[in-house]
């Protein structure tokens, strides 16, 4: 659906345009995991285990191990029609130190610390349009938005049996985010403008758990199944919005002028996650072959503040060969499906996200040069989706919304 | 109604896995053994002194010029029918009343003053010395550790560049050396790993033409040591089955034939240095 917006309605323009909150797989994380779409539940058995499933580790191979991951991470947003007949484009690009992590044995278990970053957005906007309207010779948009999710934690793991093995990451979790949002809206004849600025800072602290069993009910074949979830144990939001407006008290817009006010709003609420239930399956037919399947589900989430979400399944297929004992390549299919609820939705508030309901659908794909004791993997991942998305508060209309994002990243892990 | 769900889900794999198999085949084709390069042996030296120094920071040597000097010319001897002509092969006496013998990858090789009370010939120490060497040339320690020479390839040093692995290899080196120490203080070798080295013992007295049986004679003396309790090192279990499959061995691979035993000399060696 597309429908042309009279400009005005953008001053009541996103309160707060924040990171991917409609989707759960944003970044895919790990060395391996990476290259196999993320399809490592029941696969797992090294550093980046300790993240998709800390009972994998359980099975790694050589006494220590560790595996760091750089991703370059772009994501590009257009919602088509928004501005008059401009669509308006956003778009983030970071480079992430995307994981680290450090298998030790000690005694009978196996111990880990792990660093991940499963989010990450860095906007930064300078657009001009002109002549969109008859009310609008020149609208500008500056944009800065920093938004990051930070997991760092602990991780031990346990074989009960040779078959069977269980395993437990406390991550430390922790979001900030920092947007700055300045528009400005200006009509030549006669003379109007309106200028806003909106500030938002979010600050979450909380912990997850990720809980882990790692099975091998038949030779060659394993099962994982993870559970996790975040919970929030301190957050401070601030919302900051400053209005100046002069010279649209006429018709059509009909908007009485406004001397610069600022509203500010704070709370302390926090932030609620959907438990994560995760299960994968494994087939390991050979010493140069892997196929992996995985199945993420979350569970709904009722969030007045930050915005409901709708129960999500997300599915990934990896497969893994050797085509020698120095060289193997990853591929890897994905979902990441949106866990917006229905739209429109007017529940928005001034520090939940703009809904949108768009499934992305990605490919991954990573090549790996081994020695004995190290690897480098260089990969990469693109994926694609349309949808609708709600831009504008307080009304109901949907806009065409699409969702392009690609990473590259390179990787290195030892055993010793 | 999902909790118990999953609570089923996971004891139902749990019981699924007790009797199934194991994870063996998680090995990737790059982990496949490897032949050792210069480096890896250079390493396993490196690793192999500090164990010794930790072992004779624990228990010093029996200082008798004339029995040391003995004993490495019988364990060189013996060296120059094992496996690994790469290595120069140390040998010492420690001086405690425990009744046990330790190696060191590299080459380093102890047995104790108790231990040698309890020796009757010199085909019998030749025995234990040729365990000990087995457990080097099997690299034993060195696998159960995974001790690796650092690579040349610049994929691997570009790889550690970006991964900043060089702290965590030094840590993991003092790591595995506390570990080395417990296998050889406390836990033990893995029972597959002592049979080996009995069987490749009995190779190497046999090939320097000592008698095979020697080793056997001990570990049953030994054997009745630990029945009455007395002071024998817990880190080389003796059981009836080792002895029986070590006799079975030496009659399938040996046979009879005509070896040294050398007792007079060895006695005369330790009446002068007062062992007994």
């Amino acid at each position: 659906m597309k429908k042309i917006l009279v400009i005005i309605f953008i001053l009541c323009f996103v309160s707060a345009v924040f990171a991917d909150d409609f989707h759960y797989e944003n970044i895919i994380v790990g060395d391996r995991a990476s290259g196999m779409g993320g399809a490592y539940i029941a696969v797992s058995d090294d550093a980046a285990g300790m993240y998709y499933n800390p009972a994998g580790i359980a099975y790694s191979v050589g006494r220590n191990l560790s595996a760091s991951v750089n991703a370059y991470h772009n994501l590009e947003k257009k919602f088509d029609g928004v501005i008059g007949n401009y669509g308006w484009k956003r778009s983030s690009s970071a480079l992430i130190p995307n994981f680290f992590g450090i298998i030790q044995p000690v005694g009978n278990f196996k111990l880990g610390l792990s660093y991940a970053v499963p989010d990450s957005i860095k906007e930064d906007q300078d657009q001009v349009f002109l002549n969109v309207n008859a009310n609008v010779n020149r609208y500008v948009i500056n944009l800065n938005n920093d938004d990051n999710t930070y997991n760092i934690g602990v991780t031990i793991a346990k074989d009960i049996t040779k078959k069977f093995a269980t395993g437990l990451t406390l991550y430390l979790h922790r979001r900030e985010t920092q947007m700055i949002f300045n528009q400005f809206i200006e009509r030549t004849t006669p003379p109007a403008y309106e200028w806003t600025n909106n500030y938002l800072e979010v600050t979450e602290t909380g912990i997850k758990p990720v809980l882990g069993f790692m099975f091998s009910p038949v030779d060659k074949v394993s099962l994982g199944l993870k559970l996790s979830k975040i919970f929030i144990i301190d957050s401070n939001s601030v919302y900051q919005e400053t209005l100046a407006r002069n010279g649209y008290s006429s018709a059509p817009t009909n908007l009485p002028d406004v001397t610069p006010t600022a509203k500010f709003s704070t709370t302390d609420s926090k932030r609620k996650y959907p438990y994560n239930i995760g299960f994968g399956v494994a087939y390991f037919p050979s010493n140069s072959l892997i196929v992996s399947a995985d199945v993420n589900y979350y569970t709904k989430v009722d969030d007045d503040i930050f915005g409901d979400k709708k129960a999500t399944l997300n599915l990934a297929l990896g497969t893994e060969y050797y085509f020698s004992k120095t060289w193997a390549v990853r591929g890897g299919l994905f979902t990441n499906r949106s866990n917006s609820p229905n739209l429109p939705n007017g529940g928005r508030t001034a520090f939940s996200p703009i809904p949108e309901d768009t499934d992305i659908y990605g490919a991954s794909l990573s090549i790996s040069r081994f020695t004995r004791n190290t690897s480098i993997t260089l990969g990469g991942n693109f994926s694609y989706g349309t949808g609708e998305a709600q831009v504008v508060s307080g009304s109901s209309s949907l806009q065409d919304e699409t969702i392009k994002s690609w990473t590259i990243f390179i990787s290195s892990s030892y055993s010793y | 109604m999902k909790v118990n769900i999953i609570i089923i889900i996971i004891i139902s794999f749990f019981i699924a896995s007790i009797s199934s198999a194991g994870e063996s085949y998680r090995k990737r084709q790059s982990l496949a053994e490897d032949r050792y390069t210069q480096s890896d042996v250079e390493e396993e030296i490196r690793f192999g002194r500090e164990i010794s120094a930790r072992i004779l920071g624990r228990i010093p040597l029996y200082n008798n010029k004339e029995l040391t000097s003995y004993i490495n010319l019988l364990g060189k001897a013996l060296a120059e029918n094992c496996s690994r002509s790469d290595l120069e092969f140390y040998f010492g006496i420690l001086d405690t009343e425990e009744v046990n013998a330790y190696s060191a990858p590299g080459g380093y090789v102890f047995v104790t003053k108790g231990a040698l009370k309890y020796v009757n010939d010199e085909s019998e120490l030749a025995g234990i010395l040729a365990h000990e060497i087995a457990h080097i040339t099997e690299r034993h320690i060195v696998k159960e550790l995974n001790i690796k020479g650092i690579e040349d390839d610049p994929v691997s040093g570009f790889a550690r560049f970006i991964g900043g692995g060089t702290d965590v290899a030094k840590v993991a080196f003092a790591q595995a050396v506390d570990k080395a120490l417990d296998i050889l203080f406390k836990n033990g070798y893995r029972r597959e790993n002592e049979i080996e080295s009995d069987k490749i013992a009995v190779f190497i007295t046999a090939g320097t033409n000592y008698d095979p049986k020697g080793l056997l004679r001990y570990l049953d003396r030994i054997s009745a040591l630990e029945e009455k309790r007395i002071n024998v090192g817990k880190t080389h279990p003796l059981y009836e089955k080792r002895l029986s499959d070590l006799e079975n061995f030496i009659k399938d691979e040996v046979g009879a034939g005509s070896f040294y035993k050398n007792r007079s000399r060895y006695e005369s060696i330790i009446k002068r240095a007062k062992i007994k």
